[in-house]
């Protein structure tokens, strides 16, 4: 920056922030006197100022609410991923495709089944025991 | 090591969160919503901004909870948000008016950063803002060309001078430079010269 430049913009600034400081110095009475000499509607500016701002915070709001949205989604598909997370009747369903080959496996989820023992607690632990022998990654994915 | 823990707690806990200063600027007074529309128009200029964008991009920071500015609670907010317009406008007359690359003088003395790509303004954008500001300073001493008086608390406070400075300048009354102070002041609140960036 030009050292003319820069001295053009400091005098500026230095002009806004003392118009600036006046407006804060002033109580209340002298400012909206200030304004009725000017002819100005206090009322007037407030309401379009406040409409402003409140469109404004309304924007800010949606704006939030999308990228919550989306995070949200995101999450949502990322847990869904996860064999854990999936719903219990697509659970089941992988676990009794394992027990197809497997008579004893079968007999276990049958007996589980009887005694309502095939919770979704259950089918966790038959999960996360397939997960640690290493059968099935944590998407369910043979390995 | 100095513990910085603290602080972090300190700063987290005595904020507004976004929810409370929504309601905090939603109980504003008539007053306080007129005082902030002023306040912008006053800061505005040089900025490259209108007063209401100036005013809305302050809202945007002072409500986004992670990277933006927190309302201290002991602060009322809208006083914090006259001071959040007043940095975003020093920055923004600042990003406008960034130097001109050295690359573009003709003299080599950047060596290889030379030809790194630059996000600096071209030499023509800078020259329109060297040449804006001093149309809106000389849009200024025209609007007071008939009123010496409010003419000198124009230069005056651009310098940064003390009241008495000015007076010492243009001999005037306390009572004289009150009144001149508050005719500047009406007529750049009614009207800041038009910022030629936003034409």
């Amino acid at each position: 920056m030009s050292k003319d430049q820069k001295n053009m913009r400091e005098k500026l600034e230095r002009l806004s922030n003392s118009l600036a400081d006046e407006i804060d110095a002033m109580t209340d009475e002298e400012f909206e006197s200030e304004l009725e000499e000017a002819s100005e509607d206090l009322i007037d500016i407030a309401n379009r100022t406040r409409t402003l701002i409140n469109n404004a915070m309304d924007n800010i709001g949606r704006q939030k609410l999308i990228s919550a949205r989306a995070g949200y989604e995101q999450h949502k598909s990322e847990d869904h991923d996860n064999i854990l997370q999936w719903s219990h009747e697509r659970k089941q369903k992988l676990i009794h495709q394992f027990s197809q080959d497997d008579n004893d496996f079968e007999q276990k989820l049958t007996l589980a089944a009887r005694n309502e023992g095939d919770t979704e607690s259950d089918i966790d632990s038959i999960i996360e025991d397939l997960i640690e022998l290493g059968i099935i990654d944590d998407k369910g994915n043979l390995i | 090591m100095e513990d910085f823990s603290q602080i972090e707690f300190a700063s987290n806990t005595d904020v507004f969160s976004a929810t409370e200063l929504r309601s905090e600027i939603e109980s504003f007074r008539d007053i306080d919503y007129a005082r902030l529309s002023k306040k912008a128009i006053a800061l505005a200029p040089g900025t490259g901004m209108e007063p209401n964008d100036l005013l809305q991009e302050a809202l945007f920071r002072a409500l986004k909870e992670k990277g933006g500015r927190n309302c201290p609670c002991n602060v009322n907010p809208a006083i914090f948000l006259g001071n959040v317009m007043r940095s975003i406008a020093t920055h923004a007359r600042l990003d406008w008016a960034r130097e001109v690359p050295a690359c573009t003088t003709g003299e080599d003395e950047s060596g290889p950063i030379e030809n790194t790509p630059d996000s600096a303004p071209s030499p023509e954008e800078a020259t329109i803002a060297h040449l804006d500001y001093g149309r809106i300073i000389d849009r200024l001493e025209e609007m007071f060309r008939d009123d010496p008086k409010a003419q000198a608390i124009i230069i005056g406070d651009m310098e940064g001078w003390t009241p008495d400075e000015i007076r010492e300048m243009e001999p005037m009354s306390t009572k004289e430079y009150d009144t001149a102070r508050k005719r500047v002041r009406r007529s750049l609140l009614r009207e800041f010269p038009e910022d030629p960036t936003n034409e």
